[in-house]
C-alpha cells in the first residue's frame, strides 16, 4: 500500500538529484594530499610561571615512509617538529597552521607527551581540547617526561618518533616496570571518587647502545652522542656530543663502524598525579611495587637472589597476576585494607648450584619471592603515601563496598586517611616450570 | 501488509537508533553507575505504558488511531485527538532531523549548513513514508541487522581496546531509587513513543492478535541493547565521565580502531545512525499521515505533502533547536509529553473504548 503510487518514481528521481547536489561529500572536504598528518603532540611550559604553553607537533611526511619504488630518492625528512607558544593548545595549533601549507590533521595522533613542568602545574585545562575536539581518539597514550618537545625527537628502529612511542607503549609493559595509560583511563581516574590518575614516565637518556654504520672495518666511535643525566629544558636541541669527561667507548672484537646512540626514549616507570597535578615519579622497582598491588602487571622479569642458599640468582618470568584488595570495616569504621597478591612465575634462568628438583627448594623460592615482593610493595607504598595521592584506588574500593563510610572520609582521604591507612599485604607466589629439558 | 515480526522489528529499530546514540539513561540524569538499572526500569516502564496503545491496536484492527478515535471519542474530539497525535509525531520528525544535523556538524562536518541535513532527512523520510508500511517493514529488517551488528562489533572492539572494569557498576543504588527513576523517565518516553507507532501500523498488520507479543518483544529486545550500551559506556568511561558527554556511543566508537581495517569506527556508527534516523523520520511521517488521513478522510497523498512541507519548513529553521532539542532530552519535558500523549490521550481513548464497549470491525465482538 503506497501513498504516492502513480508519481513516486518522478518524486524519487527528483529527490535523488537533490541529494546528489547537496550531499555529495563536498561540505568541509579535505583531500588526503592536502593534510599534514600529526603523529604525536607535546605540551610544555618553558618556565613554571609561564602563562603560555609550548605545543610541539610531529608532522609526518608519508612520502618519505613509502617503501619500494614509490619511495623518493635522496631520503627526505620523515617528520618535522613544529612548535608554537600560546595561551592554549588550540590557539597554538591555529598559529602553527599559519606556516603549514596543509591542513593540520589531528586524527592520527597516538601519543600525548606532557612536560614535567606543565604536569606539576596541572593538565586538566589542556586536556579539555583533546576530549572536545572531534578528531582526537580517546586511546591517545599519555606520557610525562622532562621535556615533551625533546622527547618527540628520538626515533629508534621505527623511523618516526611517534611510531617509536607507539611501539614502546605496546612492548614496554613486558618489562614489568611500567604500564600503559591512555587518555580515557586518565580522565576516568580523574573523575571517579577514591582514585588518582597515573601516566607513563618517559625520559630521554643516553645509553651505551650503538648504531652500526658499516660492517667490515675496525670498530670505532665516529660521532659520540650526548651524555645526559639531568632533565632537559623544554625546546632544547639534542647535540650529538659527549661531554669531555664522558667514558670512551671501548673497542669490541667486531669489525665495523659505529656511533653511540643519541638520547633515547626510555619508559622508566610511572608518574603519579593528585587530581590533575603531577606529584612524583615511581621508577623501576618502585613502579613495580605499585603494579603488584594495582594488578596491572601482565608480564615481567623478576630476579631472586639466592645468596641465602648457595649464591647466585634465579630468573623468573611472571606468568599471571591476581590481585584483590578490599576494605576491612568493623562496627562501621574503616580498620584498614586487605591486599592479596597472587603471582604465578615460571623459572627461566638458574645461576646457582641449587637443584630445583630437591624437596623443599620450590617452597623456599616461593617464600623468598613472597618476602621480596612484599618488600617492593612496602617501599612503593611508603613513597606513594608520601605523595598523598591514592593512585591504587583504595578509596574507590571503599566507596564501592561501603559508600556511606566513604562519604564521611572523602573530604580528607588523600591528606589524612590514605597516608595513615593500615594495609595488610599478603603475597602468595607460585612457581612452576622448574623442570627443564636438560638434566640439572 | 506487514507481518507482526516486521512490526516488532520496526519498533525495535526505532528505539535502538535513538536511545543508543544519545543514551539519555546516562546523559539526561544523574544515575551514574546505576544507569544500567535505570535502563532496565525504563524498559519495564516502556512495556507498561505501551500497553494502552497495543490494546487499542488489537481492539481496532485494520485501522489507525485516526479511524477509531472518531468512533470512540466522537467526530470532533476524535479528529482533535488525531491531529494532536499526528502533530506529536511530526514534532518528533523535526526533532530527529535537527538532532542529526546538530550531531553531524558537531562531530564530523563542521562546515556544512545544518538545514541541508535536516531538510534532507525530512524529504527522504517523506519519500519513505510514501512507500507505505510494507516497504518500511522490509527496510527495517535490513537496517536492524546493520544497527545491531555495528553495536555488537563496536562494543566488542571497544572492550578489547581499553582496560575495562566491571567494578565501575558499584556501589549499586547507594543513593536510593530517586536517581534511577529520574534517569529512566526519558528512555520510557522513547520506548512508549516507539511502541505507539502500532496505533498507525496496525492498519498494515493483518494478524492483529500477535501484535502485543511482537511489540513487547521489540521493546524488551531494544531494552537489552540499551542495557548493554549503558554498561559499556559506564565501565569504559567511568560513571561520571560517561554522564558528561553529548553522545557516549560516539565516544565509544572513537576508541575503536583497527589499523588498516577500521580507522574511524565513529564515522561508521554515524553512517548507520543516519540511516536509523532517516528511517525514524519515515516511520513517524507515515504514522502522522495515516492517523491524520483516517481521521479527516482526506487523501493520504495530500496529507503527506502537507506534513512533509510543514516538517521541512520547521526542520530547516535553526531556532527550532531552542524549543526542541534540549527540551526533548530533558526528563521533565519528556515526562509531561509522555503523560499527555500516551497516558491521557491514548490511555483515555482506551478507557472510553472499554467503558463504551466499542470494538473494531475485524474483532470477534464487532457486532456489539
Amino acid at each position: 500500500m503506497t501513498i504516492l503510487r502513480s508519481k513516486h518514481k518522478c518524486f524519487l528521481v527528483a529527490l535523488l538529484i537533490l541529494l546528489l547536489l547537496v550531499n555529495s561529500g563536498c561540505w568541509g572536504r579535505r583531500e588526503t594530499g592536502d593534510l599534514a598528518i600529526v603523529g604525536s603532540i607535546g605540551l610544555d611550559l618553558i618556565e613554571p610561571d609561564d602563562e603560555e604553553v609550548l605545543v610541539s607537533l610531529e608532522i609526518v611526511n608519508p612520502d618519505a615512509l613509502a617503501v619500494g619504488p614509490q619511495r623518493p630518492p635522496g631520503g627526505p625528512q620523515v617528520a618535522w617538529i613544529i612548535r608554537e607558544q600560546a595561551t592554549s593548545a588550540s590557539n597554538a595549533i591555529a598559529a602553527m597552521q599559519r606556516r603549514t601549507p596543509r591542513w593540520l590533521f589531528l586524527g592520527q595522533i597516538s601519543t600525548l607527551v606532557v612536560g614535567q613542568t606543565l604536569a606539576r602545574r596541572g593538565i586538566l585545562p589542556y586536556l579539555d581540547f583533546f576530549v572536545r575536539h572531534g578528531e582526537f581518539r580517546r586511546t591517545i597514550a599519555l606520557n610525562v617526561c622532562d621535556s615533551a618537545s625533546g622527547l618527540l625527537q628520538r626515533p629508534f628502529i621505527e623511523e618516526l618518533p611517534s611510531r617509536t612511542l607507539d611501539g614502546l607503549m605496546l612492548a614496554v609493559p613486558a618489562s614489568g616496570q611500567t604500564t600503559t595509560v591512555d587518555l580515557n583511563e586518565f580522565l576516568r581516574a580523574l573523575s571517579e571518587p577514591g582514585i588518582e590518575p597515573i601516566a607513563v614516565h618517559t625520559v630521554g637518556r643516553e645509553t651505551k647502545d650503538l648504531i652500526i654504520k658499516d660492517i667490515g672495518e675496525e670498530l670505532q666511535q665516529e660521532e659520540p652522542a650526548e651524555s645526559r643525566d639531568e632533565p632537559m629544558e623544554a625546546g632544547e636541541e639534542l647535540p650529538a656530543m659527549l661531554p669531555p669527561d664522558a667514558p670512551i667507548l671501548d673497542p669490541i672484537p667486531e669489525r665495523g663502524t659505529a656511533e653511540l646512540m643519541p638520547g633515547m626514549t626510555i619508559m622508566v616507570g610511572l608518574a603519579a598525579f593528585r587530581d590533575d597535578r603531577l606529584v612524583g615519579f615511581l621508577d623501576g622497582y618502585d613502579a613495580r611495587g605499585y603494579l603488584w598491588v594495582a594488578g596491572r602487571m601482565y608480564k615481567g622479569h623478576f630476579e631472586l637472589s639466592t645468596l641465602f642458599w648457595d649464591g647466585g640468582t634465579i630468573g623468573l618470568h611472571l606468568v599471571r597476576l591476581n590481585t584483590r584488595f578490599s576494605p576491612v570495616v568493623r562496627d562501621g569504621e574503616l580498620m584498614g585494607m586487605q591486599v592479596s597478591v597472587q603471582p604465578d612465575f615460571q623459572v627461566v634462568e638458574v645461576m646457582s648450584p641449587i637443584s630445583l628438583g630437591e624437596p623443599g627448594v620450590i617452597d623456599d623460592i616461593e617464600n623468598a619471592l613472597n618476602r621480596a615482593i612484599e618488600a617492593e610493595i612496602d617501599r612503593s607504598l611508603e613513597i606513594i603515601r608520601h605523595f598523598q595521592s591514592d593512585i591504587y584506588g583504595f578509596g574507590q574500593s571503599l566507596f564501592r563496598a561501603h559508600p556511606k563510610i566513604w562519604e564521611e572520609m572523602e573530604g580528607d582521604w588523600n591528606e589524612e586517611h590514605f597516608p595513615n591507612l593500615t594495609i595488610d599485604v599478603e603475597v602468595r607466589s607460585r612457581v612452576r616450570g622448574a623442570e627443564t629439558l636438560l638434566r640439572e | 501488509m506487514i507481518s507482526t515480526r516486521q512490526l516488532g522489528i520496526i519498533v525495535a529499530l526505532s528505539r535502538v537508533s535513538v536511545i543508543t546514540v544519545f543514551l539519555p539513561v546516562i546523559t539526561a540524569a544523574d544515575a551514574r553507575q546505576d544507569a544500567p538499572i535505570a535502563a532496565v526500569v525504563s524498559t519495564l516502564g516502556g512495556v507498561l505504558l505501551t500497553l494502552p496503545a497495543v490494546a487499542l491496536a488489537v481492539r481496532f484492527p485494520g485501522t489507525s488511531y485516526g479511524g477509531f478515535a472518531r468512533r470512540v471519542l466522537g467526530k470532533p474530539l476524535g479528529i482533535l485527538a488525531s491531529v494532536l497525535l499526528a502533530g506529536f509525531f511530526l514534532v518528533l520528525v523535526v526533532l530527529r532531523a535537527r538532532q542529526l544535523a546538530f550531531l553531524l556538524i558537531a562531530s564530523q562536518l563542521e562546515l556544512a549548513p545544518s538545514w541541508i541535513f535536516a531538510g534532507t532527512v525530512v524529504l527522504v523520510g517523506g519519500y519513505g513514508a510514501s512507500l507505505g508500511g510494507d516497504s518500511l517493514g522490509r527496510m527495517a529488517e535490513i537496517l536492524l541487522t546493520l544497527v545491531v551488528g555495528s553495536i555488537v562489533v563496536g562494543l566488542s572492539l571497544a572492550f578489547l581496546s581499553v582496560p575495562i572494569d566491571f567494578r565501575y557498576l558499584r556501589p549499586i543504588m547507594h543513593r536510593g531509587w530517586g536517581p534511577v527513576l529520574y534517569a529512566s523517565l526519558n528512555p520510557i518516553f522513547w520506548f512508549v513513543t516507539s511502541g505507539s507507532v502500532v496505533l498507525a501500523l496496525s492498519a498494515y498488520c493483518p494478524d492483529h492478535r500477535r501484535i502485543p507479543r511482537a511489540v513487547m518483544a521489540a521493546i524488551v529486545g531494544s531494552g537489552v541493547v540499551l542495557v548493554a550500551m549503558a554498561i559499556g559506556a559506564t565501565i569504559i568511561f567511568g560513571p561520571e565521565k560517561a554522564q558528561g558527554q553529548l553522545s557516549p556511543a560516539l565516544s565509544l566508537a572513537r576508541i575503536v580502531f583497527v589499523h588498516g581495517v577500521i580507522e574511524r569506527m565513529d564515522a561508521l556508527l554515524m553512517s548507520v545512525w543516519v540511516a536509523g534516523v532517516t528511517f525514524d523520520a519515515a516511520l513517524f511521517t507515515l504514522v502522522s499521515v495515516v492517523t491524520l488521513s483516517d481521521a479527516t478522510r482526506i487523501s493520504p497523498k495530500y496529507v503527506l505533502i502537507a506534513i512533509v512541507s510543514i516538517g521541512f519548513i520547521l526542520a530547516v529553521q535553526r531556532f527550532v533547536d531552542i524549543f526542541l532539542i534540549r527540551r526533548l532530552v530533558d526528563p521533565v519535558y519528556t515526562t509531561w509529553a509522555a503523560v499527555l500523549v500516551h497516558v491521557l490521550m491514548v490511555g483515555g481513548t482506551l478507557l472510553v473504548a472499554v467503558i463504551t464497549g466499542r470494538r473494531g470491525a475485524g474483532n470477534d465482538d464487532s457486532s456489539k
